[in-house]
């Protein structure tokens, strides 16, 4: 599991600015849309076999894979892509910790930065990350830091990661169906760029992640029984076993059988959610989202995130 | 109706929409995955597979997925069978191919391994894991000159790392070639001089030349520089044997104890010096391995020193890995041959002591072991 998220931003300048190059010449044609909405990029997810994806980029020259995180705060590459690419590592006070209270504190600067056809040729700051974070073959992580300058569509059911200019649709974004769709304000935290959305669990209105970086989708033991009241021997919360997170230490899994996850309309019934004590979840809480929803949950779902407008439209994977 | 209740009941359900098959069989096997549940996350992505709705892009990784699964119920056949499906499906794909060369390094097929494995690197050139991998490969196959080749496209990337420099000149001690290893190791100590690395190595390869003292004294540095490791203890006290100075080198192996009670090695070695010096071994030490599971290797060697196998047994067991029958043999033969020693049977000792040397790998330290136990016989041994 790789469940991750960062607590603390980077007190360095990072954000991408990216200078269009023009449409991928096996880029399929842009499908129907109902208002402006000029599509950069049109990526194949590489789906990995655990449902999370990665897509390709250029590091300084070279050809890797990202996991694209919605869940981090900055991009970040491992220590072993660190080593090939020969850059130079300087600490920061401001990495942060991946679940798990993984810390971060190395940082290093790349001087071109490609994802897909989208090319940038200035300074780019970078975390670095632990190894174990990411699967081999994957070279580290696109946050938000980079995604945030867009519109990032993620279709899953087709496997395409699709980025746009900020829309100008006044709201009428969803263009892949007819169908009704969820609108929902994200809370909008400038330093992370997380998608937080309100949320109703069981009839508890609470704030989830949108977390593409993490498989399961995880809450915090103690959380849960301040929210609901569970007595520490209720026997619905079942202990499941002990798993090392993000390549730490073991933490203690629970399940308890949730009934519904509601979004505006949109529903996840029994949704899986592990429940994990509040040391291996964040010591040090400075964010109101008690769910970190990981794709399990999101691969049912076609998201379209407009970082810009704070609004996260959800329809159902398959709709057309 | 079974489908659709499990559509409901684990998944997302928005409005009416219909989720097809395929897709919805992919999500539920890779969320069964996630909780590790792997009968669960096989029979769902067998479903997706069969399913004729499964997005085309999602085939391979479905055949991946269930490989992995697959992988971790040990089932390497099957795994093998899907990641082959996936690099079908997908030519172009990294994952499968490392996961093939896993599966068929579990299965000790070394040749495939390491065919997927380079594939993988041809995929990513620069993708230092699976080079370090390959490397482990290699030296299951004793394929040294490829891991001196590796080592040396790694240095050429990082010059400055003296891990790098240390990792090739182990292999070019396996070559033979000491002089170029010896030389690795004084650029890795350039580096850096406080670690212990750099004078392991000359330690290993002064010893392989058979020039004891100089190997005493690097292992006497290595030592200084990491006082907590078992290992160069105990390296450090075979060199004092091979020099016979019997009371050092049991002084040394018991200070490798003191890092590591468990480390059975040690323990033998102790055993060996103790008998050469006419002392015994205390007896806290004994009871402590009297008291372990020795089942599993080098228990056996340490089994036969404590009295409970024979020498035919031990040289009657299968070694732990087909892959290193020859190591195997060739530690057997030294430790029985020395027991043999022990038990004044010189003639004996000298058969088991020279069937040792001739199995054992070239340039290596334990080859040296052998020729310097014979060397310590008495003259004359028929």
């Amino acid at each position: 599991m790789t469940a991750h998220w960062r607590i603390a931003p980077l007190a360095i300048s990072a954000l991408l600015s990216l200078a269009t190059s023009g449409r991928a010449a096996d880029a399929p044609p842009p499908p129907v849309r109902t208002c402006a909405l000029p599509e950069l990029a049109s990526i194949d997810m590489r789906t990995r076999s655990d449902g999370q994806f990665s897509v390709p980029v250029e590091m300084n020259g070279h050809p890797f894979f990202l996991l694209v995180d919605t869940g981090s705060v900055h991009s970040s590459m491992t220590y072993e892509t660190a080593s090939e690419l020969g850059v130079k590592l300087s600490w920061t006070p401001y990495g942060g910790a991946f679940l798990n209270n993984i810390a971060i504190d190395e940082y290093t600067t790349l001087t071109q930065f490609k994802l897909g056809p989208l090319r940038s040729d200035e300074k780019l700051q970078v975390l670095v990350i632990p190894n174990d974070i990411v699967p081999a073959s994957t070279a580290g992580l696109l946050g938000p830091d980079i995604m945030a300058s867009m519109d990032v569509e993620f279709d899953f059911y087709r496997g395409k990661f699709n980025l746009f200019e900020h829309n100008a649709c006044d709201g009428h974004v969803v263009y892949w169906t007819h169908d009704p769709y969820a609108a929902l304000p994200i809370k909008l935290d400038r330093h992370s760029f997380h998608v937080d959305v309100e949320a109703v669990l069981d009839g508890k209105p609470l704030m989830v992640t949108f977390d593409t970086g993490s498989g399961t989708s995880t809450m915090s033991l103690e959380a849960a029984r301040e929210l609901f009241g569970w007595d520490e021997k209720d026997p619905r919360v079942k202990y499941v076993g002990k798993q090392s997170l993000n390549g730490g230490e073991e933490s203690a899994f629970y399940t308890f059988p949730f009934g519904t996850l509601s979004f505006d309309g949109v529903t996840v019934s029994n949704p899986q959610i592990t429940l994990i004590p509040n040391d291996h979840f964040f010591r040090e809480r400075n964010h109101d989202a008690v769910i970190i929803l990981g794709m399990s949950v999101i691969r049912q779902l076609h998201m379209y995130v407009d970082y810009q407008g704070s609004m996260l439209y959800l329809t159902g994977a398959e709709a057309h | 109706m079974t489908r659709a209740f499990l559509a409901c009941v684990f998944l997302l359900c928005v409005g009416n929409a219909a989720i097809a098959d395929g897709y919805r069989d992919f999500n539920l096997g890779a969320a069964a995955s996630d909780r590790l549940d792997h009968d669960l996350a096989i029979k769902y992505l067998s479903s997706a597979i069969a399913a004729p709705d499964l997005p085309e892009h999602l085939r391979a990784v479905a055949y991946e997925a269930r490989a992995e699964e697959y992988y971790e119920q040990q089932k390497y056949d099957l795994a093998i069978a899907d990641y082959s499906a996936a690099i079908a499906a997908k030519s172009d794909w990294i994952d499968p191919r490392v996961g093939r060369c896993g599966a068929y390094d579990a299965q000790d097929v070394l040749d495939k391994a390491i065919a997927d494995c380079t594939a993988a690197i041809e995929m990513q050139p620069d993708n230092w894991r699976l080079r370090l991998y390959r490397v482990h490969l290699y030296y299951e196959t004793k394929d040294f000159a490829a891991i001196v080749a590796d080592y040396s496209r790694f240095i050429a990337m990082r010059p400055d790392d003296g891990g790098l420099l240390v990792g090739r000149a182990n292999a070019l001690q396996l070559l033979g070639q000491f002089d170029k290893a010896l030389a690795d190791a004084d650029a890795a100590h350039e580096l850096a001089s406080k670690w212990s690395g750099p004078f392991a190595v000359r330690g290993r390869v002064y010893f392989a030349r058979g020039d004891f003292p100089s190997s005493a004294d690097a292992w006497d540095s290595a030592v200084d520089r990491a006082s907590g490791d078992a290992g160069a203890h105990l390296a450090y006290g075979q060199a004092e044997w091979a020099m016979g100075k019997f009371h050092r080198a049991s002084s040394a192996f018991e200070d490798s104890l003191d890092q590591d009670k468990d480390e059975h090695y040690a323990f033998l070695w102790l055993f060996i010096s103790k008998s050469l010096e006419n002392a015994k071994v205390p007896q806290d030490i004994v009871a402590h391995f009297s008291s372990m599971d020795l089942a599993r290797w080098p228990g056996p060697l340490v089994q036969l020193y404590l009295g409970k196998t024979t020498p035919d047994a031990l040289l009657a067991m299968k070694g732990p890995d087909p892959d290193t029958i020859d190591d195997y043999q060739c530690s057997v033969g030294f430790f029985v041959g020395e027991w043999y020693r022990m038990q004044g049977n010189a003639a004996l000792a000298k058969q088991k002591l020279e069937a040792a040397a001739n199995v054992c790998t070239a340039y290596t330290a334990e080859r040296q072991y052998a020729l310097v136990a014979l060397s310590q016989l008495p003259q004359g041994t028929p």
